[in-house]
């Protein structure tokens, strides 16, 4: 089949296109041996051409200085052949007519046979300008076709295009195609760019107002001032945040109920059997406990993709460059850290646009410190026990602090790591501020699809694997006893737990607290329900019989206040909770971050590093609590 | 409104010299700076329809004619 790939500057409409294109019928995909994603899907049937389209990742020209970019490159240089495209179609935006074309030039000298699709016509159009697209295809020597990225217009054509357009690509690419242009070949283009502009752009005399050129200038006067745009800054991330916290839940109930009621019903049709407990508690449960965040990761994918298709987010990101950059990173790592909040393995994919090695590098070690919403049910636990019998705002606040602190922690950990980095070379963040547009839904919402999509599949494998490995070892060997709190107390886990008790010790908890330590390896929200196991806490045994969660939970809750050490001493006093709160706030316990960290950093030094230090510090610090305490 | 600068010359690492010529900025184009953000950077100038958002070292690669 043949491949065409979407080429063209980040902002031109490209993704859009793509959507129209290809419907919903696209995945993302890494590129092969390489860690950046990229869109690749079939043609709808309806324009009744068979193709697949490779949606690269935006360029300002051919010559990468990011990650991404060396993508685009290397796709279009063919140097894979399960990528390698028979075509090119070139977007670009009207409004940046001349700019734009550069690309054009850059693929043209590659010879790969070229469409180009000029997207921003209806914006270009309140200026009271238009474009003669047979004019320019003639000038250019490739049909060019105009595209309405709202409403589709101009996509039937684009794709009788590609199907009438030759594919014989030519096998040698020049090497001049490859040379970086210098200072007088921009030049040079740029004259040739001023003549097709001259030829091919109609002025018509009544000039109207450019309506959204105007708005972006007075609602950047507002949204880039120092003080109403950090004000607006900080409430647009609020409600971002308000979003994936509480728009969540009713999903996170639903997906909660949904694994737990398949996970009973298995139990009851496989009468209580080893399969049956595999497949409810290891299999199922496992499931249920890496897609119940799924809901707050797709929220968050939404609302980072919303305020990029609005313009916001690029002016967010200029906000936060000079704070940021303080710290040894980027405006860039905003987004990376900002999605750690909810989840730290799609947050360090997204780390992948800073082109400075030493900023992205500084950016994926701070990223586990943001506290990332699996923390949340621990917390919840720990505080509630904390503030048993105070107000309830007590918690809300102490959770607060909690956050506060993480970013101070965070800030302390890149400027000491900063030091060790060597530098590698110039920091660059000169960043394109595009025209503020309505969103465009549906491309939102297929791109929200396909980035969910791709964060299961990639984070998914990981964290279930480890919820079998959790499973199996808090089952045997005793896998027959009938009483589960038995059979945990006597498991692999809980040998593991005696054997390491000397270790928790100084944190002044025994080996039970260490069994929830240890099976918060396979997610952390893990630790409340072992926790709960441990302590013989059980639905048929909770406090007012009617094994909802809250039952369980106020029933752990008392069974916490009257756990003791082996020498008689309480288990849970305020320094151990803080020293635990501290802990988890620190502790790098989510093995699926350290894999997909490893991944993008290519280092085991570095990844070794990270998962040591961030643990041995949140352990030394929860001791420190306990023997200052 | 704002003051136009012309492009005279560039001076500066290679790579950010090639990002500017990338967003437009050539000899002889001239630009607007529109604003600063938050603790005086980046700075946003205008070059033609196009906003972009500059470090001050960034910005220092562009010697505008007095």
């Amino acid at each position: 089949m043949k491949k065409v790939a979407l080429v063209g500057p980040p902002n031109a409409g490209k993704t859009s296109l793509f959507n129209w294109l290809t419907g919903s019928n696209f995945k993302t995909v890494n590129y092969p041996g390489a860690t950046v994603n990229f869109f690749r899907g079939d043609a709808l049937e309806q324009y009744g051409f068979a193709c697949e389209f490779i949606d690269t990742p935006g360029v300002y020209s051919l010559f990468p200085k990011s990650q991404d970019e060396e993508i685009t490159q290397k796709i279009l240089i063919g140097e894979n052949s399960e990528v390698s495209p028979d075509q090119v179609i070139v977007v670009i935006d009207a409004t940046q007519f001349e700019r734009h074309l550069n690309i054009f030039h850059q693929v043209s000298a590659l010879n790969i046979p070229t469409i180009v699709a000029v997207t921003m016509l209806d914006i270009l159009k309140e200026s009271g300008q238009s474009i003669d697209l047979n004019i320019l295809s003639k000038e250019l020597g490739v049909p060019v076709v105009g595209i309405d990225g709202l409403l589709g217009g101009g996509v039937q054509e684009l794709m009788d295009s590609v199907a009438g357009r030759e594919s014989e690509k030519s096998s040698q690419i020049e090497p001049e195609a490859l040379q970086k242009w210098t200072q007088e070949i921009f030049t040079e283009f740029g004259l040739e760019n001023n003549r097709l502009h001259k030829l091919s752009f109609i002025d018509c005399k009544s000039k109207r107002n450019w309506h959204h050129l105007k708005v972006t200038d007075k609602l950047d006067k507002f949204l880039l001032h120092p003080i109403f745009g950090l004000v607006f800054f900080v409430v647009v991330m609020s409600l971002l945040f308000t979003s994936i916290y509480s728009f969540s839940v009713p999903l996170m109930d639903f997906v909660d109920a949904g694994f737990s009621s398949l996970s009973q019903y298995i139990l009851v049709a496989g009468e209580q059997s080893l399969w049956a407990q595999f497949l409810a508690d290891g299999v199922v449960t496992g499931f249920g406990a890496f897609f119940i965040f799924v809901p707050q990761v797709a929220i968050l994918f939404f609302g980072l993709i919303l305020l990029e298709d609005t313009g916001y987010l690029a002016r967010a990101t200029t906000l936060v460059d000079r704070p940021l950059s303080l710290l040894g990173m980027n405006g860039r790592s905003f987004v990376p850290l900002l999605s750690g909040y909810a989840c730290a393995v799609p947050a360090a994919m997204a780390a992948r646009t800073i082109t400075n090695k030493k900023e992205r590098l500084l950016t994926l070690f701070v990223l586990p410190l943001m506290n990332c919403s699996a923390r949340l049910p621990v917390y919840a636990l720990l505080l509630t026990f904390f503030f048993t019998g105070k107000p309830m705002w007590y918690g809300g606040v102490a959770l607060a602090a909690i956050y506060f602190l993480s970013i101070i922690v965070g800030a302390l950990a890149a400027l000491i790591l900063r030091r060790f980095i060597k530098d590698s070379g110039q920091s660059l963040f000169m960043m394109e501020l595009p025209l503020y547009r309505r969103p465009r839904i549906m491309p939102v919402l297929s791109q929200v699809l396909a980035k969910t999509k791709f964060f299961v599949r990639k984070a998914g494998p990981i964290i279930f694997a480890l919820s079998l490995v959790i499973w199996v070892t808090s089952v045997f060997p005793n896998y027959e006893m009938t009483d589960d709190v038995q059979r945990l107390q006597s498991s692999y886990i809980a040998q593991a737990g005696h054997l390491m008790e000397p270790v928790f010790e100084p944190m002044g908890v025994d080996w039970r607290v260490g069994v929830g330590i240890i099976s918060a390896f396979a997610a952390r929200e893990v630790f409340v329900s072992a926790l709960a196991l441990v302590f013989n806490v059980t639905e048929e045994n909770a406090i007012g019989g009617d094994g909802s969660e809250e039952s369980v939970a106020a029933t752990l809750l008392e069974k916490m206040k009257t756990a003791k050490l082996a020498n008689g001493g309480l288990i849970f006093t305020p320094a151990t909770i803080i020293g635990l709160i501290i802990f988890f706030m620190i502790a790098l316990q989510c093995l699926a971050t350290v894999g997909v960290i490893y991944q993008e950093t290519n280092s085991v030094r570095f990844t070794v590093f990270q998962l040591v230090s961030f643990n041995v510090v949140a352990y030394l610090l929860a001791v420190g609590v306990q023997i200052f305490a | 409104m704002y003051k136009n600068y012309e492009v005279e010359s560039f001076e500066g690492e290679e790579f950010i010299l090639e990002r500017l010529a990338e967003f437009g900025f050539s000899r002889g184009q001239s630009f607007q700076l529109v604003g600063r953000s938050l603790f005086g950077q980046p700075y946003i100038a205008k070059i033609g329809n196009l906003k972009v958002a500059l470090r001050a070292v960034e910005l220092e690669s562009i010697k505008v004619k007095v």
